[in-house]
């Protein structure tokens, strides 16, 4: 195919020029917003697996379906027939892994593997079989497996469309019931809800979702359509109603991509390059999700060290330069002519010498403080203003801890470096009634002797 | 020793005739009779692995019994569902479900809107008082996760407040809660106890079980002893429920000094 081919025909899938694309795309975005709706409740109800062992034993129904059709003499690839087929075992294989957990003798795991790997093992079986003889050769059956948008019609879409529709209005209209059975079982049974059928009803919907989803997705991979759009739209928000349109927009994202990619190069089975898209929307939501996404955190985190960096090392200047001043016998030294080693700093502070300077910059850069090369630095005016506002905060906490939490006088600079940061401007306010009598909120003098930054500071 | 007139039980907020509970066979409660006056605020106390949590679930109909009876205020479960509020244990689900605290509470009203009904205006307001009442009102838009353990135990309190209940059920209200938590616990089952409501609550620590309840239930799969308290926490009937287990035993003497010395 030349560059001009594959434009063009790109060009005509995105454009919905045919009939049968527009269908294909129609039944498709609809099957991914339903499974991002459906997925979020198997998440939540932690049933994942349980919908990826229903999926799988969809298959020997599939081809049991085929054979019966065969045998009365059709040429057995009707889709009715077929999907009938796939719903009944599909739904078979979900009871029996129920049954199972409620013998108790087998866990839930080991149920799931045992009834997955016997259906599709007997799917896989029965599928070899039918490839042996004529009409099942012609039949394409594995497209079911991997999933083969190219293969749909619109009839097929119209179909999935309309099962999407009611699936979409069941879990709406049941959103209550479905969030509490999700989040306190124990609860909605204390309260009358039938857990046993609202449990059953959201195993049907998995079922019909994996039926329609088997010629597009494919049944290997329709569990990724249902969970991992779910999972990634927990990243972006914690409030449940926002996080069921997030799924099912990423879903659909991921369908029409997947099934565009799949209608330019009909070899790419649609069910993997759906898939493919959802991950990626997944790692994106994993690094860039503003509520949980692992970038944020990184960042609040980073910006939180550096607030404490700054505060640290104003109040350190602010304490140095204090006592250059009081030892300043002329009187005459105002508190930006002071200058201040900033080696002291960094051993008060237990700081390496690249981490001092980078938060010496930023003070810099702030236009709180300036740095001479001698490795020395002093504050601008507004820069000793903010200091004096952040010990001012220091000490009446210092004040505090000791006076009503029994700090020892000797260790409270470091209870309070500790804590400190917590404090917000409504409970300075109170600190301020509760302490500051005497100074008007003027710096109050240390309730501590400044021993480990002042008995190395100075200048001298 | 059973009446067989059993016409003054009918006030009674629970009563349990002969019920048995078995998982597979092996028996978890034994032929549990008990009577529950009205408005006693009740221990259920027993070792690890007594059944107090099957016995809770029981009387919800949670549990299928293998034979015996359970009437709440005379009737069957599901007939006065609306007068019985059940606080879960905490562990029982996961917190880091997307909610935020007052849409917890609000849960509390999905028994009685039914499928389709609406939370309304009011329904938000009463499930702020609630919260209010336990001292969570300021969490209330807090996301689920970012609870503390005794915030996650005052917003399940809230949701059993909102319903219109006569008798509470508490499962372990108190495990791995901070003291004051404990404190605000204790305080509101005595105002719903002065209100005239009964509270059930499982509870495991003996030291505080002479203080915080008027009521004691002993209960080692069977009932060992039911009781006011003055009449019913002694050595000897602590002796049965905990058999030979000798830690808790010294843990049950110091409980008893403290309580003859105080």
């Amino acid at each position: 195919m030349s560059w001009n081919e594959l434009l063009l025909q790109v060009f005509r899938v995105i454009t919905l020029q045919d009939y049968n694309t527009r269908m294909v795309m129609l039944g498709t975005g609809l099957l991914g917003a339903a499974s991002g709706v459906i997925g979020v409740f198997l998440l939540l109800r932690k049933r994942a697996l349980l919908g990826d062992a229903i999926s799988h034993a969809t298959l020997p129904g599939v081809c049991i379906a085929f054979l019966i059709g065969v045998a009365s003499g059709g040429s057995g690839k009707s889709m009715p027939l077929l999907l009938s087929g796939a719903a009944i075992t599909g739904l078979l294989g979900g009871l029996a892994i129920l049954g199972l957990r409620q013998f108790r003798r087998i866990k839930e795991d080991a149920a799931l593997g045992i009834v997955l790997s016997i259906f599709f093992g007997l799917g896989i079986l029965l599928l070899t079989l039918i490839q042996q003889i004529p009409e099942g050769h012609a039949a394409g059956l594995e497209g079911f497996i991997y999933g083969k948008t190219a293969s749909m019609v619109a009839e097929d879409a119209v179909l999935i469309a309309s099962v999407t529709g009611c699936v979409l209005l069941v879990a709406l209209l049941l959103y209550r019931p479905m969030q509490l059975l999700c989040f306190d079982e124990g609860y909605a049974a204390s309260q009358g809800w039938p857990v046993f059928w609202l449990d059953g009803l959201l195993m049907s919907l998995v079922v019909a979702i994996t039926i329609v989803g088997l010629q597009a997705v494919g049944l290997i991979m329709i569990i990724a359509l249902l969970v991992v759009p779910a999972a990634a739209s927990r990243f972006w928000t914690h409030q449940l109603p926002k996080m069921l349109p997030l799924s099912a927009a990423l879903a659909t994202f991921s369908c029409l991509v997947g099934a565009t990619i799949s209608a330019i190069a009909p070899r790419v089975p649609s069910g993997a390059a759906i898939v493919l898209i959802a991950v990626a929307t997944f790692l994106v939501s994993l690094f860039f999700g503003n509520v949980r996404g692992i970038y944020w955190s990184w960042r609040r985190h980073w910006r939180l060290r550096q607030s404490y960096d700054r505060e640290h090392l104003l109040r350190d200047m602010y304490e140095l330069v204090e006592l250059e001043r009081e030892q300043d016998k002329s009187g005459k030294m105002g508190p930006t002519d002071v200058s201040i080693s900033i080696e002291v700093i960094e051993r008060h502070r237990q700081w390496s010498h690249g981490h001092m300077m980078r938060a010496l910059y930023r003070l810099q850069f702030q236009g709180l403080m300036l740095f001479h090369d001698e490795g020395r630095a002093r504050f601008t005016a507004s820069g000793f203003k903010e200091a004096a506002r952040l010990t001012y905060d220091h000490r009446l906490w210092e004040l505090y801890l000791m006076k009503y939490a029994d700090v020892d006088p000797l260790r409270v600079d470091r209870s309070a470096d500790d804590t400190e940061h917590a404090l917000d401007p409504e409970i300075m306010e109170s600190l301020k009634v509760m302490l500051d009598k005497e100074w008007n909120g003027k710096v109050p003098p240390s309730p501590h002797p400044l021993e480990s930054v002042s008995s190395e500071g100075g200048k001298r | 020793m059973i009446n067989t007139d059993t016409s003054h039980l009918h006030s009674l907020p629970l009563s349990m005739r002969e019920v048995t509970i078995a998982y597979h066979r092996k028996p978890v409660l034994w032929e549990v009779n008990l009577d529950i006056p009205t408005g006693k605020l009740v221990g259920l106390v027993g070792p690890n692995g007594a059944g107090k949590s099957t016995m809770l679930k029981a009387i919800m109909g949670l549990i299928p019994l293998l034979s015996g009876t359970v009437q709440i205020f005379g009737k069957p479960y599901a007939e006065v569902r609306d007068r019985v509020a059940y606080v879960p244990q905490r562990e029982s689900v996961d917190w880091d479900f997307p909610a935020s605290v007052l849409d917890v509470v609000l849960m509390g009203f999905y028994g009685r809107i039914g499928w389709f009904g609406r939370i309304t205006r009011q329904h938000q307001q009463q499930a702020m008082e609630a919260l209010d009442r336990v001292g969570m009102a300021e969490f209330a838009q807090r996301q689920i996760s970012q609870l503390s353990g005794g915030q996650q135990q005052r917003t399940f309190l809230a949701r059993a407040l909102i319903q219109p209940a006569d008798l509470f059920l508490l499962d372990e209200p108190f495990a791995a809660v901070d003291a004051s938590t404990e404190q605000a616990l204790v305080h509101i089952m005595r105002s719903l106890q002065q209100a005239g409501k009964t509270i059930i609550v499982v509870h495991h620590d003996l030291h505080t079980v002479p203080d915080y309840f008027d009521y004691l239930v002993l209960l080692n799969m069977r009932v060992v002893a039911a009781g006011p308290m003055e009449t019913t926490f002694h050595q000897e009937n602590l002796q049965k429920t905990y058999g030979g287990k000798l830690t808790i035993l010294e843990q049950v003497s110091e409980a008893i000094r403290n309580r003859e010395a105080p």
